[in-house]
Parts: structure tokens; C-alpha cells; sequence
């Protein structure tokens, strides 16, 4: 029995089923209400953000919005932002890694990127490109950065397509297979595609758990996908994020460490959850191919 | 051997064209101003002359200054560059150095201890602490602290960068992921040698399996972590990012980020990134940095590779 898979199938159903069903949940107010003002049960008035209680489950921010709506709500948001990024990542990767398999110029061109990308850390890259103007006044700006975040990686995921393809190369019954007058098409039907395709199906439960970790790092610094310029009061301009994403959830971080540490707990334990649960899921499907093809022999 | 040198000089000097190509992009913003002042929209239009323009400025202001000039307070740009850099060296070096040695010590445990109750502590520990986020690690470590402060059991400054607090922090934020990846590469090459002639060899002759361990097969895969450094040192150059932006630490990677800040904030007319000329200084130390942990790697590698090819 195939144990880590299981655990990761587990794990992602039950995000799925916060994705499909989060806003009906119990509890979960749709309208996401700010209490800005809240009476002590005592004479006094609180005010947000308000601790774990019998209100508010799991605490609220600091507008006073529930947080457990927040993120029921917010999931969707936030899978749907990863599943553009991973899937634009994993088309770009299929064509390019396809392209160097049968063109050497194209092996070319992904081996100087790879060799290029390998000078500039991520963030690193992301926060150069972030800050071109062109890039942050665009009207599509959400796009852009997830498109700049997708790309930045697809060399180093290109590269693990290409020797899995590679590898299927080498394999004997290849030979076999080519001297049986394979076609090129034939042999990309029938060999190269299947293999790819196991390939491709644990690689897109990796990617997406790299792709929230890196989230939650941009969260940190204050990078979101979403977000808007508001005036301040020196005629200068500050992004606010407008989302109700989990990663916004970190942009109070430091204050919140000492006064509200439930917020950034919050949102911590949802992402780390996701992100092991999408490890587990891709460790399981390796095992789960390896064991295959054991039995194949 | 000398084109792991040079094949890496020459892909440096192409990453650092373009990422200078980028930072030199013209800022030409138009800015609709609304109702008071307030922010209408911008609409950016990029112009190849001004991009030109940019580059030229740039390489004769190097020329004419020989360096990167003064800043507004009379000072080198440069002087204040590397002393800020020194400082991120002092916490980034033993974070990595703590990372290799603790790192594979770690990965010869796993190993010895890969069967049985062992594995929960070894190789279980290693995979999950590396999917944990590492902001979520550095969150639970400062609010420890802060708990523990607050039963007056320990005094120590998590924000800001001049107490030796600081620096001691933020080596063990940074070393967490350095650790976690070089045990699990160290286990990987280890559980490689596993299997191989010279370890049934010297098993049969009655050499202790402390000693074909430590000896043999560790000398063996030495080189194959040696290898994966680089990539080590490319995840923590991003970390290094996170951590001092977070806890204030001024080091390059704080300074970089603020002079990139306009990526969350802007003053309507302008830009606030004007300090390019600093920020193409931080580019280039770091990627020189790079450099050179790639050809120490590159060099590893090709010395594995050679004594493959003998075996």
C-alpha cells in the first residue's frame, strides 16, 4: 500500500473541498462584515483585531472581519492563482523541453536560460521585473506577475522534462521500436508522450507547492497578485492589497507577531498544510510509478 | 578544468547584461493625476532611444567617475555598498558554512539511522522540515522568544542589525533550509555508494562499518554534495531576501529591496527607485557572488565526473 499517497490524496480533497464548498461552510459569513467596534461584555468597547472566541473562531483581522470566512473564502482566490501559475509554467516547460528534444537550437536557448537563471536567485529576479514600470501601471498587471512568476522557473522545469524524455531514450526497447520502423510521431504517441505525461502529473502537484511557498515569501515582503495604489498623505503612493487571498494575510506580519499572532498563524498553517499536502501527493505519485514499472518487468 | 572557469565568466557577464539591461529601463510614466491630486492611472511608454540614452549615461558616468561616484551626501556609493554587503556576509557565510557541516553530519545520521523508529527523527524530519515555508519556522522560533520573554526568561532583540542578537538570529534563521538540503542530498549520496564493489570489499576484509562509512563512502560522495551547492547557495540568496527584509537587518538584500521598493509604493511625477546606480552595484556583488560558488561547484563536478569516467 502506497501510504504517502494516500495521505496526500487525503490532504488534497480536503482542500478541493474547501475550494468547492469553503463559502457554505458553517460559520462562514459571506458578506466577510467588518465589526470595527465591538462591545466588551463588561462596559468597555473593543476593537479589532479581535482574539480567538466564541465569535469569531479563529480570531479576526484588523478591520475585524472573521477570519475563518476570510479564509473559506479566500481559497478560492488563492487556488486559483496557483493553478495559473502552475499552469502556465508546465505549458511553457512542455514546449520548450519538446522543442530541445527534437531541435538542437532550442537545446540550445534552454540551456543558456537555465545557465542564466542560475546567476539570479528568484525573489531577486521577480522584484527586478516587478519594478519596471511598464510592468506595474499595466492594466493587467495580476497577469503579469503571475506570468513573471511562471517563467522565471520554467527553465529549471523544462530541464527535468527533457531528461525524462532523455531517459526514455535510452531505454532498450527503444530500439526495438525504432527499428520496427517507428515514425517519429508513432514514437512520440506511444513512447515519449506516456512518459512525459507521468512526468508532467507529479511534477504539477511539486510546482504547486513551490509556487505557494514562494507566495508566502512574496507575501512576506509585500508583493500580491492583486493589488491597488492609494494615496497617502505625502501625495505618495502605497499598493494596498484588495484580495482575499491567504498570502495577504502576512502583510501585517511584523506588528501582528506581537499583537494578533493568530493572524499570521492562520495563514501559515493553511499554506503550510497545502504545501505538504501537494508534496505528499507528488512523492506518492513517484512511488507510485516506480512500483509500476517494477511490475512491468 | 579552465573552461569550468571561463564557461561560467562568460554566462555571468551575460546575466548581468541583462539584469542591467532591465534596471536601466527608461522610467518613462506618464501620470493622469484625479480629482486633488490623487492617483488617476499611469500609462507607460517605453522608448528605445531613452533605453539607449539610459545604457550610454550609465557607462560614461562609470568612466568619468572611476566607480559608481557619490551619493547625495558626499559619500562613495561604493564605500557604503560593500560595508553594507560585509554585512550581509557576516550573517549569509556562516549560515552556509553551519548549513555544510551541520548539514552532512546530519545526512550521515539519517543514513545510519534510515531503518526502523530512527527514520521518524532522520529522513522524515529532513522532508518535512524542508516543505515547511521557512517564514512559518522563523514566525514559531520569534514568538518562542517572545513567550519566553514575556516570562522574563531570555532578553533578546529580534529586529534590527547592530546586537550581536541579530546577527546570531539571523545565522539560525537563514541555516534552517541549508541544513535540511544538504542532509537530504548527503543521505541521497550515500544511500548511491550503498550498494557499490569497494563498499562489499571492504566490508569482507573486516573493516568496521563506522570506518567504510566515514572513510570511504563519505569521502566518495563528498563531491556529489559538493556539486549541489550551488543550488544551496541560490535558495538562500533568496531566503536572505525574506529574512532581512523582515527583521530589519540592513544588509545588501535590505537595501537592494528598498531601492526596488517601487515595486509597492511610488510618489506621483516619479519614481522612487532613483538609486539605480546603488542597485546595479548590489546586482553586480551579488551575482559575482554567485559566480564564484559556481565555479567552486563547477570545479566539484568536473572532478566527478573524471572519476567516473575511471571507474
Amino acid at each position: 500500500m502506497n501510504r504517502t499517497l494516500w495521505i496526500g490524496l487525503i490532504m488534497t480533497g480536503m482542500l478541493l473541498f474547501i475550494l468547492i464548498f469553503g463559502p457554505h461552510l458553517p460559520r462562514v459569513d459571506q458578506t466577510l462584515e467588518q465589526n470595527l467596534l465591538k462591545k466588551d461584555s463588561g462596559v468597555g468597547l473593543l476593537v479589532p483585531p479581535y482574539a480567538p472566541s466564541e465569535e469569531f473562531l479563529i480570531g479576526s483581522d484588523r478591520k475585524g472581519v472573521d477570519l475563518w470566512s476570510k479564509v473559506m473564502i479566500g481559497a478560492r482566490e488563492t487556488f486559483y492563482i496557483l493553478a495559473v501559475i502552475v499552469g502556465l509554467r508546465l505549458v511553457l516547460a512542455l514546449l520548450v523541453s519538446i522543442g530541445a528534444f527534437y531541435l538542437s537550437g532550442v537545446r540550445l536557448l534552454m540551456n543558456i536560460w537555465n545557465a542564466v537563471f542560475s546567476f539570479m536567485p528568484t525573489i531577486f529576479i521577480i522584484l527586478i521585473l516587478l519594478a519596471v514600470p511598464g510592468v506595474m501601471f499595466s492594466d493587467y498587471r495580476p497577469f503579469w506577475v503571475m506570468a513573471i512568476i511562471a517563467v522565471v522557473e520554467v527553465g529549471r522545469l523544462s530541464l527535468i522534462f527533457y531528461e525524462s524524455l532523455q531517459t526514455q531514450k535510452r531505454q532498450s526497447y527503444m530500439e526495438a521500436a525504432i527499428s520496427s520502423g517507428g515514425r517519429k510521431w508513432t514514437l512520440f504517441k506511444g513512447y515519449y508522450w506516456p512518459a512525459l505525461k507521468r512526468e508532467v502529473l507529479s511534477s504539477s502537484a511539486t510546482e504547486a507547492g513551490r509556487a505557494m511557498f514562494l507566495l508566502a515569501q512574496l507575501g512576506v515582503i509585500g508583493i500580491y497578485i492583486n493589488q491597488e495604489f492609494f494615496s497617502q498623505l505625502d501625495r505618495s503612493y502605497q499598493s494596498v492589497e484588495t484580495s482575499n487571498s491567504w498570502p495577504v494575510l502576512l502583510s501585517n506580519l511584523r506588528r501582528d507577531v506581537y499583537s494578533a499572532e493568530w493572524i499570521p498563524l492562520v495563514a501559515l498553517f493553511f499554506m503550510t498544510f497545502s504545501i505538504i499536502a501537494f508534496h505528499l501527493l507528488a512523492d506518492g505519485l513517484r512511488k507510485r510509478q516506480a512500483i509500476k514499472m517494477r511490475r512491468n518487468f | 578544468m579552465i573552461n569550468r572557469i571561463l564557461f561560467p565568466l562568460f554566462v555571468w557577464m551575460l546575466a548581468f547584461g541583462i539584469l542591467l539591461l532591465i534596471i536601466l529601463l527608461p522610467m518613462d510614466t506618464v501620470f493622469t493625476e484625479g480629482r486633488g491630486g490623487s492617483f488617476g492611472g499611469a500609462v507607460y511608454d517605453y522608448q528605445f532611444m531613452n533605453h539607449w540614452a539610459n545604457i550610454k549615461f550609465f557607462f560614461s558616468y562609470i568612466l568619468e567617475q572611476r566607480g559608481l561616484g557619490l551619493d547625495q551626501f558626499g559619500n562613495p556609493v561604493s564605500d557604503q555598498i560593500t560595508s553594507v554587503f560585509g554585512r550581509s556576509l557576516k550573517i549569509f557565510v556562516p549560515a552556509i558554512l553551519i548549513g555544510f557541516f551541520l548539514g552532512i553530519a546530519k545526512g550521515v545520521m539519517d543514513y545510519r539511522f534510515r531503518k526502523g523508529k530512527g527514520r521518524i527523527l532522520g529522513q522524515y524530519t529532513t522532508a518535512g522540515v524542508m516543505a515547511i515555508p521557512d517564514i512559518a519556522m522563523i514566525i514559531l522560533i520569534q514568538m518562542t522568544i517572545l513567550y519566553l520573554q514575556a516570562q522574563g526568561l531570555v532578553d533578546i532583540d529580534l529586529f534590527g542589525h547592530d546586537t550581536i542578537d541579530n546577527v546570531l538570529m539571523n545565522i539560525l534563521y537563514l541555516s534552517i533550509y541549508p541544513v535540511m538540503f544538504i542532509s537530504a542530498i548527503t543521505f541521497k549520496a550515500l544511500e548511491d555508494e550503498q550498494g557499490m564493489d569497494y563498499v562489499r570489499t571492504a566490508r569482507s576484509k573486516g573493516t568496521p562499518s563506522m570506518k567504510v562509512l566515514y572513510i570511504h563512502m563519505l569521502k566518495n560522495g563528498m563531491l556529489k554534495i559538493f556539486a549541489h551547492s550551488n543550488t544551496m547557495i541560490l535558495y538562500t540568496l533568496s531566503n536572505l531576501f525574506i529574512v532581512e527584509v523582515f527583521t530589519e537587518y540592513r544588509g545588501a538584500a535590505f537595501y537592494m529591496y528598498t531601492t526596488l521598493g517601487s515595486a509597492t509604493s511610488f510618489n506621483v511625477g516619479g519614481l522612487l527607485s532613483a538609486d539605480v546606480i546603488s542597485q546595479i552595484g548590489y546586482v553586480f556583488l551579488f551575482t559575482v557572488f554567485i559566480l564564484l560558488a559556481n565555479i567552486v561547484s563547477g570545479m566539484a563536478r568536473s572532478i566527478v565526473s573524471v572519476q567516473e569516467e575511471k571507474l
